[in-house]
């Protein structure tokens, strides 16, 4: 037999008459059957190579994009005189100067981390402590590796604040929102964050620190290390220690602290990676989260809508099938039109 | 032998695919970022592992598809697609990726590369695949020797089998993609399981 003739064959690319041809063939020995068999495995087993082709790049390589894209408007705006541009309005279009820096770091980052040390050189100490901010937009996600070698990793409306230097003897920074921190370990240099009243302090560590405007509290979750957190008014003996897996909370009205063991980190974490996690959230919460996400407004056409409980990790890129699956799991249909997503009961 | 139930049929996705393709380059011509995302995440793994096959260099495979992709966007206003989403993509990886070649010739001596860069996939290979794959060791073992056997096949014939094996493309759409007529491509792919199989069965006798 042909091997073309049994490639298209095998591939579904060939003729009626062909196939006719082939199963002819088939009829004329046993052998012939056990030689299409042998065939068949292979045919099957060649497929099977793709899964091994790792895409774990993909999250990585998307951030660089994002970097030269942005970078380039950058350069673009500073080139032009300012002119009303006429083509449609993109993300990129409205992103504050503050996360473009951002940007700009992270692709530092990875050019260092990749090329070689070129950017490292010792920065001249500075006596009055300048602050900068670097923030995100909703839509957004980004990450910033500090002077000391700290990872930032910024969620969607969310901002940190730092000295352009740090000090001798301390590291501080200012968060709203939520971050991910990878803390480079010095000793005698503790890292800390000031976050909504309360004060998160390490010695080098990674942790997820969130507390956005509308939250009823602050968050903190350790992946690795040891953590110290209380409210900026105590002291470090007042505080409860997180150490791995664990989650401290601190309740804005009431003052008061708490600390629990968490099974699963990812509903804490997985922003980071992209896409959501929840873990018996209520819809309430979910809305914000999509919202600070992917830069959409979200409706409920029944008021209580918002009291229903999702468990769904959402690991699609599409806003589409995200706002499907969250649909699906809840017995709800929803609409999207533009920036505006509403949610329905089904009857 | 299940022959009987094996008719010639299209896939009746096929066009629901046609239809979500034409969407999505149609959100992005208008900017849409969340749109240009999921099409990065949907063709990324796949067309960094093509430009790898080509420039058989992890960086330059990644500078590739970075360009492709980088270039959509920043041209996304004019962007327009003559055959399929799909074929639109493959071609422009494999059109960056000899460019990008063809750039740093001079510098690099693809065969040295070639080499240094199989062993070290093989060593990947054999550390972690039958993990990955989830199948018995025994299948595993046969999956890995028509990898070998793949990677010894001439340069176009190894490009063809694994457009059509692991990216799933058609005759038509590889032959585009290449530059090839169908029936050049018909021919690799017969040629290239004539190969398997005899390769096969030698290992099977001794």
């Amino acid at each position: 037999m042909q091997a073309e003739l049994l490639a298209r064959y095998l591939s579904k690319e060939c003729t009626t008459q062909e196939y006719l041809e082939v199963e002819r063939w088939l009829r004329l020995s046993e052998d012939n059957v056990e030689e299409l068999k042998a065939y068949e495995q292979l045919w099957r087993d060649s497929a099977n190579l793709v899964k091994l082709e790792d895409g774990s790049d993909s999250n990585m390589d998307w951030s660089v994009l994002q970097s030269r894209i942005e970078a380039e408007d950058l350069n673009e705006e500073m080139k032009k005189p300012k002119l009303l541009s006429s083509r449609s309005r993109t993300a990129y279009d409205n992103v504050s100067y503050f996360s473009r820096i951002a940007a700009i770091i992270t692709l530092m980052f990875l050019v260092g981390f990749y090329g070689s040390q070129f950017f490292e050189q010792p920065l001249p100490a500075e006596v009055e402590p300048v602050f900068k901010e670097i923030s995100m937009n909703k839509g957004q996600r980004g990450s910033v590796t500090l002077s000391d070698g700290t990872l930032v990793s910024l969620n969607s409306e969310s901002s940190i604040s730092l000295p352009n230097t740090f000090k001798s003897d301390v590291r501080e920074v200012y968060l709203e929102g939520e971050a991910f921190f990878e803390v480079a370990r010095m000793e005698d240099k503790p890292f800390l964050i000031y976050v909504n009243g309360t004060v998160v302090e390490v010695l080098g560590t990674s942790f997820a620190v969130r507390a956005f405007p509308d939250d009823e509290m602050v968050r903190t979750t350790v992946v690795e290390g040891l953590v110290s957190f209380r409210s900026e008014s105590e002291g470090i003996e007042e505080g409860v220690l997180l150490a791995a897996g664990d989650l401290g909370e601190f309740n804005l009205k009431q003052k008061r602290l708490s600390k629990e063991q968490v099974q699963n980190l990812a509903p804490y974490l997985s922003w980071k990676e992209g896409y959501l996690t929840f873990e018996k959230a209520t819809m309430h919460e979910v809305k914000k989260q999509l919202e600070r996400k992917y830069d959409i407004q979200v409706l409920f056409a029944e008021k209580d809508i918002e009291l229903l409980e999702l468990t769904a990790e959402l690991k699609s890129r599409s806003l589409r099938n995200v706002l499907e699956t969250i649909s699906l799991s809840l017995n709800l249909s929803f609409d999207l039109d533009q920036e505006v997503v509403k949610f329905k009961k089904l009857p | 032998m299940a022959l009987d139930s094996q008719k010639i049929q299209i896939h009746p996705t096929a066009v629901q695919v046609e239809i979500k393709d034409i969407s999505l380059v149609d959100a992005i011509r208008k900017g849409d970022q969340a749109a240009f995302e999921q099409l990065f995440f949907e063709y990324h793994p796949a067309l960094i592992r093509f430009a790898n096959s080509i420039t058989r260099s992890k960086e330059l495979s990644r500078d590739t598809v970075q360009d492709v992709f980088l270039k959509i966007w920043r041209n996304r206003d004019q962007w327009n697609i003559h055959s399929s989403l799909k074929v639109y993509l493959y071609q422009s990886v494999r059109n960056q990726a000899l460019n990008l070649l063809e750039k740093q010739k001079n510098r690099y001596k693809l065969k040295e590369n070639l080499h240094i860069d199989y062993s070290t996939s093989m060593n990947i290979w054999e550390e972690g695949f039958q993990k990955k794959l989830e199948v018995p060791e025994e299948d595993a073992k046969r999956i890995m020797t028509i990898w070998m056997l793949v990677e010894k096949m001439p340069d176009r014939r190894r490009l063809v089998f694994e457009l059509h094996r692991k990216d799933g493309l058609s005759y038509k759409e590889i032959a585009k993609v290449l530059d090839l007529s169908v029936k050049t491509v018909e021919n690799h792919i017969g040629q290239a399981i004539k190969y398997l199989r005899e390769q096969l069965g030698q290992e099977k006798k001794l």
